[in-house]
């Protein structure tokens, strides 16, 4: 090619030269004194709306170019006078970015990245890519942050990163900023594919071989150019500059189908480019604000302007709201079907039994609640009883924490004026969230109506049963023979991995827990396997110990502990009989069960309980054990028997009664009980007993 | 205790009974385990020899069956289009037999329908999980459904 020729000689030239004279006339372009990465786009935007060519540019005279084309005058000259220097400059450039694999991508090309004109109004970035751009057909998140977030949510964003990397989500980041430096580790980690958006030119970033993501950098990783993409918005030369940090945030957002974005600074550049992406329908989801962080942050804000509140966790369990469909979380009207709520065990309370458990509570409590009482309902539904503890116990909603496993309950929230200010959760109420200010013995009050026999801890069979779908190391004895092993037949499909961390962790929490360790023995179990599918308010839910050794009901605490020890950072492993055993237990306990000690765990030493349950938790043999714990742990103050058509109306059927009880300030010993005179009449008053 | 201003439906009245010691010897939380009738009640099943049906099946049986099962056996799975009626608590109303709340079905000789468990007439249901009133008797209603299979 003769390079020295006019630009504009490039006319008649058809097929691979007529692309690259193309690519030439754009690296050029990119090298105009005093045209910028903006005039770049500006003359870019020109030449398409008006169906023209870059031929027709450099064919122009100084006025066109300032009046058609918006060039400032020593631009304009430039281009009419160093013409044949910059396209001999830019065949050099050419040749040197392709020597390292990058490739220019103008609007309009084909691999350029679709959905950007809304982000540009229009005027499009000149793109440098080396990598993989096929990636940019993919499903495509972001995970940002403004600048100067928190510790807490680089690990909660680390978090929420490689859930989606596990599950298969292309990441969109930038290298350097910390936020981004940890989603683009994230997806290293995981394998995943990466887009990731540099703040200079892409001939500027070094070597062409270095990883990009800093920390992965550290870990010996590799450029990976089938699953990498690098992109650039800067001229290939381009050093960083003021200003290339909002240009880069841009870029990965306009690329992102959906942005997760963690903390949002009041007034910023991340702030800006969500009310974008909110309105121009992409999906954003933003962290509710955390407790401590004590920052004024801009997440409420967009929250109320149409994002999508996720809860931030060191797990990332919230990742599912990303993952799902876009329509499953728009309408609550469409999926409140009868089964779906049978299914979670989810029966609403009718408000006015959610009334009396508060005029019950303000009857125990012998004086109106002060106004920062803290409450909480770790299963709080459509929010009932956070309804009643305002209009009945005249409480302010800024005090009233909800959570509800349930994401379709999430937009009836939002429509709830009475709730506005109060702090409501999508996660599991069971497990602590020191991030949203969950955590144990925080509560003054705990009332709620928590699932019946949900199928939700069920999930935790699919743990031991995923290890048999995963290969093992073949098994050989002395003589190289592989041994032979009948293994069990999974009943599901492999555990993703995203899931599979997720349900770890709830494992992890549950472990904890008291109450299936309780006195409860293998026999039991076998004994109940058969009812267990059809007796709502039944502790046992079908499991399959066949081939197994029988769990004794001294092992659990056994079991307790070694969960307790596992190392933080490594899966519960799953090939091991006690993890199995432990899992195997845990999701043979009924929801119900689990979430009354959680009722009892959330309240402060001192705090009052009001709690739903089925009969079968205050009757049943079963739950003896559990019933004598509790009375260790607490006071039981009132029970209230329901009238069984209270939860008819819903598809319930089940008998329930209202537990009243009061957290002790210190447990009692066991057979406490045993040394007190119970016929002295003691009374209960003003929140005390008096007579024991 | 100050008197209860709110009205649960079906309790017009509200009866507060102290019974710390029973509780005690008892383990018993639920309320209605300490109405006078629920004890008159408990007292003459147990006159009459009455059991818990776990402790009422033998562990071994004369003719050397490894016992009685009641209830589903195995995963339950509904065919919409099932000859079986399949019946649960929630069907149970007060004003008798309901298939309007959940009309599953289950195919014809499917492990959702041993023989032990089709009902008819003049069989009494009893549920495993249940409070006085709504345990039915089965009439002459199965003329018109052709078969019903019944879960615990």
């Amino acid at each position: 090619m003769d390079v020295a020729a006019p630009l504009s000689k490039t006319r008649h030239k058809t097929g691979r030269h007529a692309a690259e004279s193309r690519v030439i006339d754009l690296l050029a372009l990119t090298a105009v004194d005093g045209l910028g990465d903006e005039g770049v786009a500006q003359v870019l935007y020109q030449v398409r709306r008006c169906n023209s060519t870059l031929e027709d540019f450099y064919q122009s005279d100084v006025q066109r170019l300032q009046t058609h084309y918006g060039l400032r005058r020593a631009a304009a000259e430039c281009v009419c006078q160093q013409a044949s220097r910059l396209r001999a400059d830019a065949v050099d450039r050419l040749e040197r970015a392709r020597s390292v694999g990058v490739l220019a991508l103008a609007p309009g090309d084909a691999g350029y990245p679709a959905g950007l004109e809304e982000f540009y109004d229009g005027q499009l970035p000149l793109l440098s890519a080396r990598g993989n751009i096929e990636l940019l057909e993919g499903p495509t998140v972001a995970v940002l942050s403004s600048t100067g977030t928190s510790s807490q949510s680089l690990t909660n964003a680390l978090a929420f990163a490689s859930r989606l990397a596990e599950a298969g989500q292309t990441l969109v980041t930038g290298a350097e900023n910390p936020t981004y430096n940890l989603v683009g580790l994230a997806g290293k980690r995981a394998g995943a594919n990466l887009i990731v958006v540099l703040h200079q030119g892409l001939l500027t970033h070094g070597n062409p071989d270095r990883e990009p993501v800093p920390l992965a950098r550290h870990s010996d990783r590799e450029f990976d150019p089938q699953r990498t993409l690098l992109l650039s918005p800067f001229r290939l030369e381009g050093r960083w500059q003021k200003g290339n940090g909002p240009r880069r945030d841009r870029l990965v957002v306009a690329l992102a189908k959906t942005v997760v974005a963690m903390e949002v600074k009041p007034g910023g550049v991340v702030e800006s480019l969500c009310r974008e992406a909110i309105a121009r329908k992409r999906r954003v989801f933003v962290c509710q604000p955390l407790e401590t962080s004590g920052v004024n942050l801009a997440n409420e804000a967009l929250i109320d302007h149409g994002a999508f509140p996720l809860v931030p966790d060191p797990v990332g369990s919230n990742s599912d709201l990303v993952l799902k469909p876009p329509t499953s979380l728009e309408s609550v009207a469409e999926t409140d079907d009868l089964e779906r709520r049978r299914e979670l065990g989810q029966f609403f309370t009718p408000p006015l039994v959610a009334r009396f458990m508060w005029d019950m509570l303000e009857i125990i409590h012998d004086k109106r609640f002060p106004k920062g009482t803290r409450v909480i309902d770790p299963a709080c539904g459509d929010g009932v009883i956070l309804r009643a503890a305002i209009d009945r116990a005249r409480l302010p909603a800024g005090s009233l924490f909800g959570v509800d496993i349930d994401d379709t309950l999430v937009s009836l929230w939002r429509q709830d004026k009475l709730l506005h200010g109060a702090r409501l959760y999508r996660t599991n109420g069971l497990v602590d969230n020191p991030s949203i200010g969950i955590v144990e013995g925080a509560f003054d009050v705990v009332a709620g109506n928590p699932p019946f026999s949900g199928k939700g801890l069920k999930e935790f069979l699919k743990l031991p049963e995923d290890s048999l779908s995963r290969p093992r190391a073949q098994n050989l004895d002395l003589f190289g023979e592989t041994t032979m092993h009948e293994e069990a037949v999974p009943r599901h499909p492999p555990l993703p991995e995203h899931q599979r961390t997720v349900l770890d962790a709830v494992a992890r929490a549950l472990s904890r827990y008291a109450c299936w360790r309780l006195g409860l023995d293998a026999e039991e179990e076998e004994e109940n396997l058969a009812a267990s599918e059809s007796a709502p308010g039944d502790l046992f839910a079908g499991l399959n110990f066949s081939g197994e050794r029988r769990v004794q009901s001294g092992d659990y605490e056994r079991m307790a502990q070694l969960v307790a020890d596992w190392p933080p950072d490594r899966l519960l492993d799953t090939s091991r009989p006690d993890v199995r055993d432990t899992l195997r237990r845990l999701a043979s306990t009924a929801i119900e069960v689990f979430f009354t000690e959680r009722f009892l765990r959330l309240a402060k030493p001192g705090g009052l309980i009001a709690v739903i349950v089925p009969e079968s938790i205050l009757a049943s043999d079963r739950f003896g054990p559990l019933r004598k714990w509790l009375s260790c742990q607490m006071d039981l103050l009132a029970v209230v028997s329901l009238p069984h058509k209270v939860f008819t109306g819903v598809g319930a059927n089940a008998k329930t009664s209202i537990l009243f009880a009061q957290r002790l300030l210190k447990p009692r010993p066991v057979g406490w009980d045993e040394a007190v005179d119970f016929n002295n009449s003691p009374t209960f008053r003003g929140g005390t007993w008096s007579g024991i | 205790m100050k008197e209860m201003k709110a009205q649960l439906p079906d309790a017009p009245r509200l009866e507060v009974k102290l019974v710390q010691r029973e509780i005690r010897e008892n383990n018993r939380w639920d309320a209605g385990y300490y109405d006078h009738a629920f004890r008159e009640n408990e007292k003459l099943l147990t006159g009459l020899g009455a059991v818990p049906l776990g402790q009422f099946i033998p562990d071994e049986l004369p003719d050397a069956s490894k016992g009685i099962t009641y209830g589903q056996v195995g995963e339950r799975h509904f065919s919409p289009r099932g000859a079986v009626r399949y019946l649960q608590v929630i069907n149970i109303r007060d004003t008798g037999i309901d298939f309007a709340v959940k009309p599953d079905r289950v195919s014809e000789g499917s492990h959702n329908d041993p023989d032990r468990s089709r009902v008819r007439a003049g069989d009494i249901l009893f549920t495993n999980n249940a409070f006085r009133g709504t345990d039915t008797t089965v009439s002459a209603w199965s003329a018109s459904i052709p078969s019903t299979s019944a879960a615990s």
